[in-house]
């Protein structure tokens, strides 16, 4: 039996997806004030949308938007490398000094650099998983 | 064959880059190359950071979440160069 003709994972994936979905901008909101952080958030929702993708054999979004996010994501992490060393001598620090009032996102720096590294690492996750179960060894290229 | 060029000359050149800076500049990697805890709390007031999670987070592991984050990219790139090249 595939994956798809089963009812039993569709009802519980579909269940699940919202509150694991939600999980990882938990992970991402909150990693400045306890352990946890944009990776693994990232890995998180990445995880979630694969799993939903093989139980019902469908996309939730295109290559392209993941190919998106993921750049957004390298560009700010680069950026605030370049911005960081060009003020501060130090990568990554150069809006260190940025904070609010706000207990949640008191560094702003911060919780932008969580939210670049979730979604790199989500976009990532899923274009590799993708291109893993989809190409055929003999197939002609097709961009990603 | 051109491909394959470009993608061993950008490898070459961020591992060349990586190597000169951690030779010539070790601003930053200095914490991280040490066998002695360093003063997080003079940390946190040099970054003006409250939250001890942070300051350990954003000091010594920013490298270390940066490069894994680099791992992935390449491994997309990889995936990219893989199919390409079969």
């Amino acid at each position: 039996m595939d994956l798809k003709d089963s009812a039993i994972l569709k009802n519980t994936v579909g269940m699940l997806f919202p509150f694991i979905a939600m999980f990882g901008f938990y992970l991402t909101a909150y990693g400045a004030n306890f352990p946890g952080g944009g990776f693994q958030a990232g890995v998180v929702f990445g995880t979630i949308v694969i799993v939903v993708e093989m139980v019902f054999g469908r996309r939730i979004f295109e290559n392209s938007f993941y190919m998106k996010i993921e750049f957004l994501g390298i560009l700010f992490l680069f950026g605030s490398l370049i911005a960081g060393f060009l003020l501060t001598d130090y990568f990554f620090s150069g809006l260190y000094s940025v904070t609010t009032s706000s207990p949640m996102f008191a560094n702003v720096f911060y919780s932008l650099l969580n939210l670049a590294i979730y979604s790199e690492v989500s976009g990532s996750l899923i274009l590799i998983y993708r291109s893993l179960i989809e190409w055929k060894g003999d197939e002609p290229y097709q961009d990603l | 064959m051109n491909r394959t060029r470009i993608f061993n000359g950008v490898t070459a050149l961020v591992l060349a880059g990586c190597f000169v800076y951690v030779g010539t500049y070790l601003r930053g990697v200095e914490l991280i190359f040490t066998q002695v805890v360093p003063d997080f709390k003079a940390l946190a007031e040099h970054m003006n950071i409250e939250n001890m999670v942070a300051v350990v987070y954003l000091g010594p592991r920013i490298f270390d979440t940066f490069l894994e984050v680099n791992v992935v990219v390449l491994t997309v790139f990889g995936m990219k160069f893989i199919r390409s090249t079969s």
